[in-house]
């Protein structure tokens, strides 16, 4: 018999959750919030799954992986619209051409890759990391190689890019280890003069000079050994610190002019920037990784041979596009952002307005049932809340928040959701009450006193069953506004530092005069916000229907 | 000073050991929210006196009614007695079985006995430690179409009371003892309603179910408000012989309240009738149907639609005039006197009925009235 009624009973719940289904489904808004629910939901569980739970250090603000790829460039996708562009290319290279003279007791590990430029545009740069260096020791030293890029153009020039002496701490590293250090073989310091000088030797014309644009001075140039003749030597030093600068645009470009910029100052005319014209040039480029051990003894060079000096080098040419949604101006994958914005803008809204509806639920409940200066009391509370404005506390208090936990983002999330809470019961709390004030009038009720049931067992037993469904659909109702208020907050200059989708928009804000022509950046997280609002609106007024009959219209 | 004529004892209580239920100067106000004003102004708080001292005693076993017309406060009565309203002022005593008497006094040492025959002055027992009185007292209400929670099957509503005073120890117990119900208010085969819900009911069935909930808990005293007047014609006679079957298997005690005398006469043992919040006239059914001594008693009694087709063409005269009175304004003195019929025959009592209240005298054994009518001789 228990267990009939037990059974019976789960029977009871699971057709009154069928039917509720089936009647919200059997309308069109119900039929559209159902799929876009089950959508959300399910991006969202994937996205909480997959990711890493610290994505905001270990990827999204890690500046190790915002370098790595190009600012502000639209999505991959874009170069089937027809927008010329450059292609991102990721190499992992762990296939070497090696070179062993032992005569000069030289090994050389040689990487190369070609990447093919078809439009003209540049690539925003190079980027070379080595992983998991091998430690050679010799002695008491470890020794590291030398790593220099090589890059022959199209347009027949071959020049060294980088050079890298790696190094090791002595002692850091047990010998003969795999170094966990990543190593960086195209920081800016590393960059050679070679490859720019080459570049301009092929570009000047006939009698050595250059193209100029200043009206009185030249530059002479010496083309047989690359050498500026004239006016002086910073000139040269001048634009190779273009060079470090933007060094894509040099190596992916065909100059045609150098401009020069003088200021007169006290009495002369000085120089204060070199820079030169460039174009891009079209075709393919094959790009070098050499690594080389010298002067090492004969044993250890053959041990050398077999481990290799990188486990895996990673070459990354930055192209002009990027992704599936692209990126922002710090170069930060927008659809990872995005993705996580699925779990947090569904946890942001469920916590808010579960914890809403469940203060309300009791605060009305016990205003209603109890009456007398419990109600009077509450009823206060929730008139001086409801006539204090919201935004401007919100505001003050997250600012506060902001300076003074300025280390802990999830503090000042919680702080802004703490406000939407508290502020957030008193309107259900008023219907509540309504609907509780009506219910304890019923007969049932002094029935259920008159077999000495407790007031607990009359709240919990008759009375909240009867406004749960009603509770039901204005948390559904409200789910949308925490989110909005939470990206609204986030437009306003409220940065907690999740990227939530309010937070990627108020970054985009925050770079208006770019972010206006980066559509990519802005519309996204515009329209994920509209549509997981658009959701919980139909799904709520599916339920309404449900809960107050008297809204059906057939 | 009018004084009491000898040998018409103002009614009084007498506690003897037939009686299961005492009930002497019951009073049950309503304060009226006063505006601040009001408060400024010092004016009184103002009540709605629904019961207004009213005294009569149950015999076990017996069905007692109490009639008057709606607003007189007989439900008021009812619900005072078993603690669903506050009272305001007076006694209820009321005779617990036994075992209820010895577990109420050995938990609770200060409960307030009053009396050799173990009664209980249930009206000063703080309403925490009322609950085990609820097994013994219990209420059929009026309307079987609100004293259903729509939202559980008919099983859940069974089942409440034993949940809530913790009978059957099992769940296969407590399903036994529903079915049983069920099966006492002739709702078989039980299973066919165990898992419905109130709406998929009838309204007689809905009522069986509510005397079935009265039951679960093994009444000896219930008061049953108004059972039958909500029900369709046809079902009354059904569910009245299911009540009147009940109180004979089970050794019942009732406290019918009705607002038509005709059911009383059906029914009642004894019969007390109420006007504005006070009895009028009390004693044996039959006696105070077939005598009416009191003005209103004869005014209600001749209001009863006589089923003799042969009249059916006659325009009957009901002797009352004027509307009922506010209870928040009772008038001074007899407080029928604005209605009274009998005072216009009689103006010498005019003085005595507009400024004195007439006691409950026994005019004859048993059969009590309060008019000065009857004081006079």
């Amino acid at each position: 018999m228990s267990k009939q009624v037990k059974s019976s009973r789960l029977k009871a719940l699971a057709t009154s959750l069928k039917d509720a289904l089936s009647e919200t489904w059997r309308q069109g808004a119900g039929k559209a919030s159902l799929i876009l629910m089950a959508v959300l939901v399910a991006v969202a569980i994937y996205a909480a799954v997959a990711m890493p739970p610290n994505f905001r250090d270990a990827v999204w603000d890690n500046l190790e992986v915002q370098g790595e790829n190009p600012s502000l460039a639209p999505p991959e996708w874009v170069k089937y619209l027809g927008v010329p562009h450059a292609p991102h290319v990721i190499a992992s290279l762990d296939k070497s051409i090696d070179r062993l003279d032992l005569e000069n007791q030289i090994y050389e590990f040689n990487y190369t890759i070609t990447y093919s430029l078809e439009h003209e545009v540049f690539p925003q740069g190079i980027i070379a990391k080595g992983y998991e260096l091998l430690v050679v020791a010799v002695g008491n030293y470890t020794i590291g190689p030398r790593c220099r890029i090589f890059i022959s153009r199209p347009d027949g020039v071959t020049g060294l890019y980088t050079d890298t002496s790696v190094t090791l701490a002595a002692g850091t590293e047990s010998a003969w280890s795999r170094s966990s250090i990543i190593v960086k073989l195209s920081e800016p310091e590393a960059i050679k003069s070679d490859l720019l000088y080459k570049i301009i030797i092929r570009y000047a014309n006939e009698s050595g000079l250059l193209l100029l644009k200043d009206r009185t001075y030249y530059i002479k140039f010496n083309t047989t050994n690359g050498t500026f003749l004239e006016p002086v030597g910073n000139v040269a030093s001048m634009l190779f610190e273009d060079f470090t600068l933007k060094p894509s645009k040099y190596i992916f470009g065909k100059v045609s002019n150098i401009n020069a910029s003088y200021e007169f100052m006290r009495g002369q005319w000085s120089l204060q920037r070199v820079a030169a014209s460039v174009e891009p040039l079209v075709g393919s480029y094959n790009i070098t990784i050499s690594c080389r051990y010298t002067a090492l003894p004969q044993a250890t060079l053959s041990r050398i041979q077999d481990l290799k000096p990188f486990n895996s080098i990673k070459l990354i040419v930055k192209g002009s596009v990027y992704g599936f949604m692209g990126t922002d101006a710090n170069g930060r994958d927008l659809a990872l952002g995005l993705l996580y914005g699925f779990p947090l803008a569904i946890a942001i809204g469920f916590f808010v307005a579960g914890l809403t509806s469940l203060i309300g639920l009791i605060a009305g409940v016990v205003s209603g049932y109890y009456g007398g200066i419990v109600d009077e009391i509450i009823q206060r509370i929730v008139d001086v809340m409801g006539n204090i404005p919201l935004l401007p506390i919100l505001i003050i208090i997250a600012m506060a928040l902001m300076v003074t936990y300025a280390e802990a983002p999830l503090v000042v999330l919680m702080g802004i959701l703490t406000v939407l809470i508290v502020f957030g019961w008193g309107g259900l709390a008023i219907i509540v009450r309504a609907m509780t004030l009506s219910i304890k009038e019923e007969p049932y009720i002094e029935a259920a006193k008159a077999l000495g049931s407790s007031n607990r067992r009359i709240i919990f037993k008759h009375i909240i069953p009867q406004v749960i469904p009603y509770v039901v659909a204005s948390l559904v109702f409200s789910v949308p506004g925490a989110i909005l208020t939470e990206a609204g907050l986030s437009v306003l200059g409220i940065r907690h530092g999740y990227p939530t989708w309010g937070a990627i928009l108020s970054e985009a804000y925050r770079y208006m005069r770019v972010a206006m022509e980066a559509l990519w950046w802005v519309l996204p997280p515009g329209i994920l916000i509209s549509i997981t609002s658009l959701t919980f609106v139909l799904l709520g007024m599916a339920l309404e229907k449900l809960v107050e009959p008297r809204l059906r219209t057939a | 000073m009018i004084r009491l004529s000898e040998g018409m004892p103002e009614h009084s209580l007498k506690l003897d050991k037939k009686s299961i239920l005492y009930v002497e100067n019951l009073k049950t106000w309503f304060p009226v929210r006063r505006s601040i004003i009001d408060v400024v102004r010092r004016k009184p708080r103002l009540y709605i006196r629904a019961v207004d001292g009213v005294s009569f005693d149950i015999k076990e076993g017996e069905v007692f009614a109490l009639a008057g017309e709606s607003g007189c406060g007989k439900t008021t009565t009812g619900k005072a007695i078993l603690r669903l309203v506050e009272l305001t002022d007076g006694k209820v005593i009321y005779r617990p079985s036994k075992h209820l008497f010895e577990e109420l006094t050995s938990t609770n040492p200060s409960i307030p006995v009053v009396d050799k025959y173990m009664g209980i002055e249930i009206s000063r027992v703080p309403a925490k430690n009322f609950k085990p009185l609820r097994t013994e007292m219990q209420i059929i209400f009026q309307d079987p179409y609100g004293s259903l929670n729509p939202r559980l099957t008919i099983y859940e509503v069974l089942e409440e009371p034993l949940v809530i005073h913790e009978i059957g120890s099992t769940k296969d117990e407590r399903a036994e003892l529903v079915s049983r119900a069920l099966e006492m208010v002739k709702l078989t085969p039980p299973e066919e309603f165990l898992y419905r819900y109130p709406h998929m009911i009838s309204g007689g069935q809905r009522q069986r179910v509510v005397i079935a909930r009265a039951l679960m808990l093994r009444p000896r005293f219930i008061v049953a408000d108004e059972p039958v007047s909500m029900l369709d014609v046809s079902i009354r006679a059904e569910i009245l012989s299911l009540m009147m079957d009940l109180k004979k298997q089970l050794g019942l005690t009732y406290l019918f309240i009705t607002h038509d005398l005709a059911l009383a006469r059906y029914i009642a043992d004894r019969l007390a009738v109420m006007y504005l919040g006070k009895i009028v006239e009390l004693g044996d059914t039959m006696r105070v149907i077939e005598n009416p001594l009191h003005p209103y008693t004869k005014a209600l009694i001749s209001a009863i639609p006589e089923p003799d087709p042969r009249n059916r063409l006659k325009i009957r005269d009901v002797p009352i005039k004027g509307e009922v009175p506010s209870a928040l304004m009772i008038p001074p003195g007899c407080r029928f006197h604005t209605r009274c019929v009998a005072l216009e025959r009689s103006p010498e009592l005019m003085e005595l009925c507009t400024k004195k209240e007439p006691p409950l005298i026994e005019v004859e054994p048993g059969h009590y009235v309060a008019c000065w009518l009857y004081c006079k001789k």
